[in-house]
């Protein structure tokens, strides 16, 4: 990736070879970082000795922070720290950024017929370990949930049952473009399949496939989980802002033991 | 003459008692507790909304003291274990630095140019005259709204202000992206927004100096810097303290334009007491631990306008 991006800077110097979130929130962490990071052998939490504990101070942790700070020094805007999910977006819809790492729809959204870049963004899996036979997805899925305090569990689970309801899915992703769609049926129905393999959305139906059998949850579903990846986000500005990599991370793991 | 005497000496003592007896019923009267409804009614809404706030306060003081956070069914008291584990941590002393850098930057800034702008606003110059109202714009926009045109301004590769730089043959400048420069740069912000603030008060100032005391000045050979800097300048000063004042107040509390920007980074850079504040308690969900945040932030805010204040009083009483 590294020296794809300076070929590109070689080639046209004001555009940006790759763009990717850095803001200090967990947001940051949840795309690029952490996928790639899992091809690694990351863990953000691992249990050793039957208790909870960080693996951000890992040896695999250092070897993949020191890649990902060199990637995003070569690669990224140098507004990376304040760079979100829009600026990502814009920089691919606009045409000044080559590549980006983030969410398949903001590629599929802007490929839609009738837009600036419409056919003009490809997909990919993510980035892997240079020695790692496969590549790992982080997914991110929006739920539905019912709280158990609920007076109407049966109307809510009715709710439930619609929003999720084989129609609605189908219909949320040929009208709503709400691309992903969590339902087998939706994948295999041919409204859908014809209108995602429409030439204007490239590879976009090949590489979900490929994606979708190594996409899972990276992250350790815990209490507090904001407050350490927040902390990971704030320690991952600060390697790409020239601290020391292995020092850092070490204080990063301190600082999430100390909440533990 | 003897009864005309006694009759003087009579009507005299009865006068008297009558003074005396009418004084001691006064005096009984205001030692008697008496209950005025309408004045408790026609303050009692002020009352209330004191109170009111002093209970909101009083009850973030509380939470300061809890170990509130997200996910926990139960809340303890901890005492000052929030703030003794605040103590301890470098960013926490990282905040408070950030958070006087900036204060202390701004105030000084703004405090300089708004003088320079109050002095142009005061001669007849047209182009004064023309910008005394435009001048006022910034004020009156949104924080957040300044901060997100900043933003897109001082975008390091696309942005307006590296533009402008290239034109005089400066190079890229990382404004918000680059820690050594941020908080140079948020500081700017400020001193761009607040700055009319500082003239509007400043101008009012120099407004009411009396012209006879210039005269008497230009009489006695005084100059226009001469003039300036011992005429006008002590008597415009407590006017430059009382703004300063409400902008120490406003800058250590300064919230939007900051996380309208950086969020507080890159890295810890500009990451001030209500940011850390804000993510402590919204983003990390630790209610407690961000209370004690503002706490301190309220202390520092008190402790910065006592002596504002002190030193306002001082320069006042040497003026008049």
């Amino acid at each position: 990736m590294s020296a794809a991006c300076e070929k590109l800077k070689a080639a046209d110097p004001t555009i940006t070879p790759l763009g990717v979130r850095g803001v200090r929130f967990w947001s940051s962490i949840h795309t690029a970082a952490i996928s790639i990071a899992r091809s690694y052998g990351v863990h953000d939490f691992t249990v050793k000795d039957g208790k909870l504990d960080t693996g951000l101070d890992s040896p695999e942790s250092i070897a993949f922070h020191k890649d990902y700070v060199d990637m995003i020094k070569k690669c990224a805007a140098p507004s990376f720290a304040n760079d979100n999910w829009y600026q990502v977006v814009e920089g691919i819809n606009s045409g000044r950024t080559a590549m980006a790492i983030d969410s398949n729809m903001f590629g599929f959204w802007n490929d839609v017929a009738g837009k600036p870049a419409s056919g003009k963004i490809a997909f990919a899996p993510p980035l892997r370990a240079p020695n790692a036979k496969n590549f790992e997805s982080n997914i991110w899925i929006w739920s539905l949930a019912m709280n158990a305090a609920s007076q109407k569990k049966g109307a809510a689970w009715l709710f439930i049952q619609w929003a999720t309801s084989k129609q609605v899915k189908l219909n949320g992703a040929v009208a709503g473009k709400l691309v992903n769609s969590p339902r087998t049926s939706t994948w295999t129905d041919k409204a859908w399949l014809e209108y995602a393999a429409k030439p204007e959305f490239n590879n976009f139906v090949d590489t979900f496939k490929s994606v979708q059998d190594r996409a899972k949850l990276a992250f350790t579903a815990r209490v507090g989980f904001a407050e350490a990846m927040n902390a990971w986000a704030v320690a991952m500005q600060k390697m790409v802002n020239g601290a020391d990599v292995k020092a850092t991370l070490t204080d990063l793991a301190a600082e999430i033991r100390s909440t533990m | 003459m003897e009864l005309r005497g006694y009759d003087a000496i009579v009507t005299l003592q009865s006068s008297a008692s009558q003074l005396a007896s009418s004084q001691d019923r006064r005096i009984k009267s205001a030692e008697e507790p008496r209950l005025d409804w309408w004045s408790i009614a026609a303050i009692a809404p002020a009352i209330v909304i004191l109170v009111g706030f002093l209970l909101l306060f009083f009850y973030g003081v509380y939470q300061s003291l809890t170990d509130l956070r997200f996910g926990r069914p139960l809340v303890h008291f901890i005492g000052l274990n929030n703030y003794a584990a605040l103590i301890k941590t470098e960013d926490f002393w990282n905040s408070i630095r950030a958070t006087l850098v900036y204060s202390g930057s701004a105030v000084l800034a703004e405090a300089a140019f708004g003088l320079a702008l109050a002095k142009l606003f005061a001669t007849e110059v047209f182009l004064a005259r023309v910008m005394r109202p435009v001048i006022l714009l910034p004020l009156v926009l949104p924080p957040m709204s300044v901060a997100l045109m900043w933003t897109t301004m001082m975008d390091p590769q696309n942005g307006i202000m590296n533009y402008l730089l290239s034109l005089v043959g400066i190079g890229r400048f990382a404004w918000i992206s680059d820690p050594v420069t941020a908080m140079f740069s948020l500081v700017l912000i400020d001193v761009w927004t607040y700055t009319p603030f500082f003239a509007l008060i400043i101008f009012a100032g120099l407004q009411g100096i009396n012209e006879e005391v210039r005269e008497a000045a230009r009489v006695n050979g005084a100059k226009g810097l001469a003039t300036f800097l011992h005429i006008e300048q002590p008597l415009i000063a407590p006017y430059i303290l009382i703004a300063a004042v409400f902008r120490l107040i406003e800058s250590l509390n300064q919230f939007d334009i900051i996380f309208g920007t950086t969020q507080g980074g890159p890295g810890n850079s500009t990451s001030v007491l209500s940011v850390r504040a804000y993510i402590t308690a919204f983003q990390n969900l630790a209610f407690g631990r961000g209370a004690a945040l503002m706490v301190v932030n309220w202390l520092i805010v008190l402790v910065g306008t006592f002596a504002m204040v002190k030193l306002w009083r001082f320069v006042r009483q040497r003026v008049s």
